[in-house]
């Protein structure tokens, strides 16, 4: 008797799966692979497949059993974020949103307003998407393309048009550097940026300090301005918020990047 | 068999162990190894292994590589340096701990 799970055997266990569960898709392949493999023992035994795939249900105890997995999965996982990472997520986002706010009231240009979708995008998938681990293949296609040609787009645009007019300075640039950094990120450097190299420790932390200290700077700015009006240092503060907002959305990429792009190429 | 209590706090050092050094092993796998290596005792379940395994990839200590075979998709598990180095520290004061747990059962308690 035939004990291979056929290709629409495949398609049937994977539907199971996901009504009974199972989302993230590193643990659908890895249950998916279970499943089958248990399927396929009692396939040799002499089972048909329907009760073969029936016993290896039973083994998994019960179909409770593949929620509480993907729940215990998520909870395993959400455990190592430390509070740390959690605040500079969410300073990253609301700095992200003030610096954006502060470059749209001094001029909108199209290189920035697409920049700033690009990284709009960004933050919703891993404020919303990632966190919730409600991944489904249209949103991670769409996710991709935003994440990687609208920034490429933006710099080309505000590198193209506006370079001779552009007057904001330094974070003009860093937006430009962001914009090219992240899509350059996704598709080369993530091979020398291994998840274990040091360089990449080295720069998350370099990253998080950067932004925690130009962001520090703001206050202080604020106070000698107070006390030192003839002191033009407030002038430089769209460039500190967004200074720091792009170092954290590089150190918080470089922590998250790696498991996007492992999905993304699950994926395609 | 063992109490799920017991079993619970054993699984990582497990799979750190059976992947020491350069093994790679999908989940499967790396469940009847278990089974074989311990004569049926020790049974790990899925409940268990796929949340200690996606913990272990989210702290860096596994690499994964996923193959299909066909439609069917296979994730192979590996130690990345930083897990070689956490495998043979957990193994040790697993060791470690198990003589301590010896000395004490032979122990006579306190009167």
């Amino acid at each position: 008797m035939n004990s291979i799970v056929s290709t629409t055997q495949v398609d049937l266990i994977r539907q199971d799966l996901r009504k009974n569960g199972i989302t993230a898709p590193g643990l659908e392949s890895d249950v998916l692979d279970h499943m089958i493999c248990g399927t396929e023992k009692y396939m040799s035994e002499g089972y048909a497949f329907h009760k073969a795939y029936q016993k290896a249900w039973y083994d998994l105890n019960e179909k409770q059993a593949l929620a509480l997995i993907q729940q215990e999965t998520s909870q395993a996982i959400s455990e190592g974020k430390s509070v740390l990472k959690r605040v500079l997520g969410y300073f990253l986002i609301l700095s992200a949103f003030i610096g954006i706010f502060m470059t749209f009231t001094l001029k909108a240009s199209p290189a920035l307003i697409m920049s700033c979708i690009s990284v709009m995008i960004f933050f919703i998938y891993h404020s919303v998407f990632s966190w919730r681990r409600q991944k489904s293949n249209k949103h991670n296609r769409a996710l991709f393309i935003g994440l990687t040609l609208l920034p490429i787009v933006g710099a080309v645009i505000f590198l193209i048009r506006e370079f001779q007019f552009y007057i904001y300075g330094t974070s003009g640039w860093v937006l430009v550097i962001i914009f090219i950094a992240v899509p350059i990120y996704y598709l080369f450097v993530r091979k020398v940026l291994t998840e274990d190299s040091t360089l990449r420790q080295f720069l998350i932390q370099t990253f998080q300090f950067l932004s925690v200290a130009s962001l520090c700077w703001i206050p202080l700015a604020s106070g000698l301005q107070l006390f030192r009006p003839d002191v033009a240092v407030l002038f430089f503060l769209d460039d500190l918020l967004i200074i720091s907002a792009s170092s954290l959305l590089l150190a918080l990429g470089l922590q998250k990047l790696s498991s996007t792009w492992r999905l993304l190429r699950s994926i395609f | 068999m063992y109490s799920k209590e017991l079993i619970r706090g054993m699984i990582q050092p497990i799979i750190l162990k059976l992947l020491y050094p350069d093994h790679k092993m999908y989940g499967y796998e790396i469940c009847q190894k278990v089974k074989e290596l311990t004569n049926d005792d020790l049974l790990i379940r899925e409940g268990s292994l796929y949340p200690a395994l996606h913990k272990l990839l989210d702290n860096g200590l596994l690499r994964v590589e996923e193959v299909m075979l066909g439609k069917r998709p296979r994730r192979y598990y590996q130690l990345t340096p930083a897990g070689k180095t956490e495998a043979a520290a957990k193994t040790e004061e697993l060791s470690r701990f198990l003589n301590t747990m010896q000395l004490f059962l032979n122990s006579s308690p306190a009167r």
